[in-house]
């Protein structure tokens, strides 16, 4: 029975927010807890906390205003380094090459062209969101007796940061459950790897390590918008909807046609219609063969551009980092 | 809309934010949140027959929003933060006492946050217009984590002592 555990108000304020803030670690977590179940006042003041916590979240997210600020967030202008959007290129591409090929109006056409345009003006960052997690459960294998825990859980698609720059360079940046970095890009003619730990890889196959990247691996491009159109054309019935009154932002819905294979079910781009620039891109009822999010979503949140170097992995490591060449 | 459906909506609807605090402080993110609030709307209206009027609607709503958390675990989701079950009693009993005073307080939130300028606002918009972590927030702002979790935690506090001030001066009047 474990009574009252003493712990300071700075120890419990700093302890509070790291939880709201999903920073704990085990070890603060369990006193947060035992802290938490022991002391009504504690109890309260995070009570107040976590009240406060989640309607900063409601009232941020509230106003049209709001989100017009979050845009002019020079966000990740300033990342120290990291690097193209070949998710918005490739899919505003593909979306332009369906809308010629498929769409009669001629509206819909011009929007797209208009939104591949402005892809390709300049880079993009994008924040992703893996809306449903489709990751399968693990199955609950006894580990050996004194088996250690693995040292690098694999990282995560949701929170992860895209930067792209057309014509077919990104960065994909995911942290995994440690807290440890992972990055993958390309440079356009080069692909690589830089783990969180352990040797940095280069391949001269520009698709090599896209795997990460949702969307690849059923066909939606997102390196290079150039591949695949012609089936991705054949796959998806483009409607454009006029700009919702709730967030100001016209809408492009892709729908794959029913005798098509592979890819989402479903693909929604946000946009604005003045500038044709794209916000959000959405991607619905990925296909599970392969395991990882049923839908994702990617939220622009910076336009700025990046360093000229910024999709070269040298700009990414130490240059004390043992870097493999693979052919 | 019959009148018990009405109650169950009229009660949902006054109880959702204390609830909706609770869920996110043990979800750890908005999607997630969003979520598992569905469910525990559907199963609030679902089962509003077995809620017992003569006694607090919010504590059985925490309960239910309990359950919803626990089933979202069973299907595989996974949390950051791991509280105790008996802390998540605690602080569902914590949420219930502390919520109607916490919704008149929280109610002098936007003009707060609307004096809130410069590098704090910016963190701020980061952590919850995009939904950044601190960690995230460091990386692209040059920052060091630590500095981000910090500046946020002063972020809460100057806002925290915003409404406080509002309230004084309300009850100064």
């Amino acid at each position: 029975m474990s009574g009252p555990v003493p712990i300071d108000d700075r120890a419990w304020s700093r302890f509070a927010q790291s939880a709201l803030d999903g920073e704990l670690s085990p070890a603060d977590a369990e006193l947060f807890s035992k802290t938490l179940a022991a002391d009504p006042v504690r109890a309260a003041e995070f009570a107040r906390l976590a009240m406060l916590h989640d309607a900063l979240e409601r009232e941020l997210n509230a106003a049209v205003e709001g989100r017009a600020v979050a845009r002019q967030t020079r966000l990740i202008a300033r990342v120290r380094g990291i690097a193209a959007v070949a998710a918005a290129l490739a899919l505003a591409a593909t979306l332009a090459w369906i809308g010629l090929r498929t769409t009669p109006e001629a509206s819909a056409a011009e929007v797209v062209a208009r939104l591949v345009a402005a892809v390709r003006s300049g880079d993009r960052t994008y924040f992703v969101r893996a809306i449903e997690d489709g990751r399968r459960q693990p199955r609950p294998v006894e580990k050996p007796r004194g088996a250690r825990p693995q040292p690098h859980p694999a990282p995560s698609i949701d929170g992860a940061i895209l930067y792209v720059r057309a014509p077919s360079s990104y960065v994909l940046a995911r942290l995994d459950e440690g807290g440890g970095e992972t990055l993958t890009g390309s440079d356009g003619t080069r692909a690589w790897i830089v783990p969180a730990t352990g040797p940095v890889r280069v391949s001269r196959d520009p698709k090599r390590f896209s795997g990460a990247l949702p969307g690849s691996q059923q066909g939606i491009v997102f390196v290079d918008p150039h591949v695949d159109l012609e089936e991705l054309a054949r796959s998806y019935q483009l409607t454009l909807t006029p700009p919702a009154t709730s967030d100001g932002l016209a809408r492009i819905e892709g729908v794959r046609r029913s005798d098509a294979r592979g890819g989402p079910k479903r693909i929604e781009l946000s946009y604005e219609e003045s500038t044709a620039r794209i916000r959000t891109i959405r991607l619905e009822n990925l296909p599970q063969a392969r395991g990882g999010p049923r839908t994702v979503e990617f939220e622009l949140v910076d336009d700025a551009p990046l360093r000229d170097d910024f999709f070269l992995h040298t700009r990414h490591h130490d240059a004390s980092r043992v870097v493999i060449e693979e052919n | 809309m019959d009148p018990r459906t009405k109650q169950a909506f009229t009660l949902w609807t006054q109880a959702q934010p204390a609830v909706s605090a609770f869920v996110h402080a043990l979800v750890g993110d908005r999607v997630m949140r969003d979520e598992v609030l569905q469910e525990v709307a559907l199963a609030i209206l679902e089962g509003f027959d077995r809620y017992d009027a003569s006694r607090p609607f919010l504590p059985w709503a925490l309960a239910i929003a309990r359950n919803e958390v626990a089933n979202a675990r069973h299907r595989g989701r996974r949390f950051p933060t791991l509280l105790s079950e008996a802390a998540e009693s605690a602080l569902a009993d914590a949420v219930a006492s502390v919520s109607d005073d916490e919704r008149v307080r929280l109610a002098h939130l936007a003009d707060c946050l609307a004096q809130l300028e410069g590098r704090p606002r910016e963190i701020c918009d980061l952590r919850y217009r995009s939904g950044l972590s601190p960690a995230r927030i460091a990386a692209a702002l040059g920052m060091q984590s630590n500095t981000v979790s910090k500046a946020l935690q002063r972020v809460r506090e100057e806002l925290r002592a915003c409404i406080e001030r509002r309230i004084a001066a309300e009850g100064a009047r």
